[in-house]
């Protein structure tokens, strides 16, 4: 891809692919569902769940799986509101990227500049 | 393999605190884990080196001095919500500067009260004439309207009496009056209605809405 990834983006992304699972979700699964939708190093993620862990907008835990201890990370209340200013803003902001870049809203503006010209 | 990275990888994080590097650790453990051991080699070729984890979690924890590109962010977030609460707070504050000011407009108003008591009572006065003169304006209407119904029935009577006692000219002249006198009469009960039921409560109204209006003010810059 060649535009870059902000780190409020990444945060919201991440906030977003944990909060699908109600259970929780680990660091290898959220890794994989990230980089389904934007290309990022691996350990661009540990920085930013610990963050968000620190931030409260996620809690860990351990849980036995197969013998061994498995860290989760799910989804708090603090996080969900978090998520939410995060998909308005997104919505806002994708919103005007793509009318700018529209054909339309090309075409649009054009002839609102001539409207005020006359 | 696994183990020497995760080794390295302590190694290089002595310097954080001990909570930081197991916590780090123990997500790159489980990373490794839940990948399985087919994928290991991949994951070692992403990540590159020891070298370049341990960079990333020392430049999140601003440890590397740089100030990473995510500290960056972070302290943006916290500058917008620190704002956020000073405008909160700024509402609250001036919330408080009204208050002190009422204090001293209490003050004011006991000071100046010989004043703005005359005006007040300036005011009651012209109201209560206003209100006496409605009063009267309609007494007199409803006194006109009566007698005039009164006086138009009394005329048709003495009229009809006259009739049939040789005046049937003077009785005819005094029932017509009579008659005249009794349809002024009920027009003025039309008028007695529309007063009674129309002007008057307009007029109380006006005048309440006119009592209140100081309050109202008060109250819209109270808010």
């Amino acid at each position: 891809m060649v535009f870059n990834t902000g780190a409020a983006l990444l945060d919201a992304i991440v906030l977003a692919v944990v909060s699908k699972e109600d259970e929780g979700t680990y660091g290898y699964k959220i890794t994989q569902d990230v980089r389904r939708a934007i290309d990022v190093s691996e350990s661009t993620l540990y920085p930013v769940l610990r963050r968000l862990q620190k931030d409260q907008c996620l809690i860990v835990y351990d849980r036995e799986c197969g013998g061994r201890n498995r860290r989760y990370y799910r989804i708090t209340e603090t996080g969900e509101q978090k998520l939410i200013l995060y998909r308005r803003e997104w919505a806002e902001y994708s919103t005007k990227i793509s009318e700018l870049f529209s054909e339309e809203a090309k075409s649009a503006s054009a002839e609102w500049d001539g409207g005020v010209k006359e | 393999m696994k183990e020497e990275f995760l080794r390295e990888l302590e190694g290089l994080l002595s310097g954080i605190s001990e909570e930081e590097r197991a916590d780090a650790l123990a997500f790159y453990r489980s990373y490794f884990e839940d990948a399985g051991e087919e994928n290991e080699a991949l994951i070692l070729a992403e990540l590159e080196s020891p070298q370049k984890v341990a960079e990333s979690i020392l430049k999140n924890l601003g440890i590397d001095g740089s100030n990473g590109y995510y500290n960056t962010y972070a302290d943006r977030d916290a500058a917008y919500y620190k704002n956020l609460n000073e405008t909160v707070q700024g509402v609250g504050g001036e919330k408080k500067r009204e208050g002190d000011g009422s204090g001293l407009g209490i003050v004011i108003a006991i000071i100046t009260a010989p004043v703005w008591l005359t005006i007040l009572l300036v005011i009651l006065s012209v109201l209560l004439a206003v209100v006496a003169a409605l009063f009267g304006v309609t007494v007199t209407i409803v006194a006109v309207t009566a007698s005039l119904i009164f006086v138009g029935i009394l005329l048709c009577g003495v009229g009809f009496g006259l009739l049939f006692e040789g005046g049937l000219a003077v009785g005819i002249g005094l029932i017509g009056g009579g008659l005249l006198t009794l349809a002024f009469g009920l027009l003025a009960v039309i008028l007695v209605v529309w007063v009674t039921g129309v002007f008057l409560p307009w007029a109380f109204r006006g005048i309440v809405r006119l009592c209140r209006k100081p309050f109202a003010n008060r109250k819209e810059r109270m808010v």
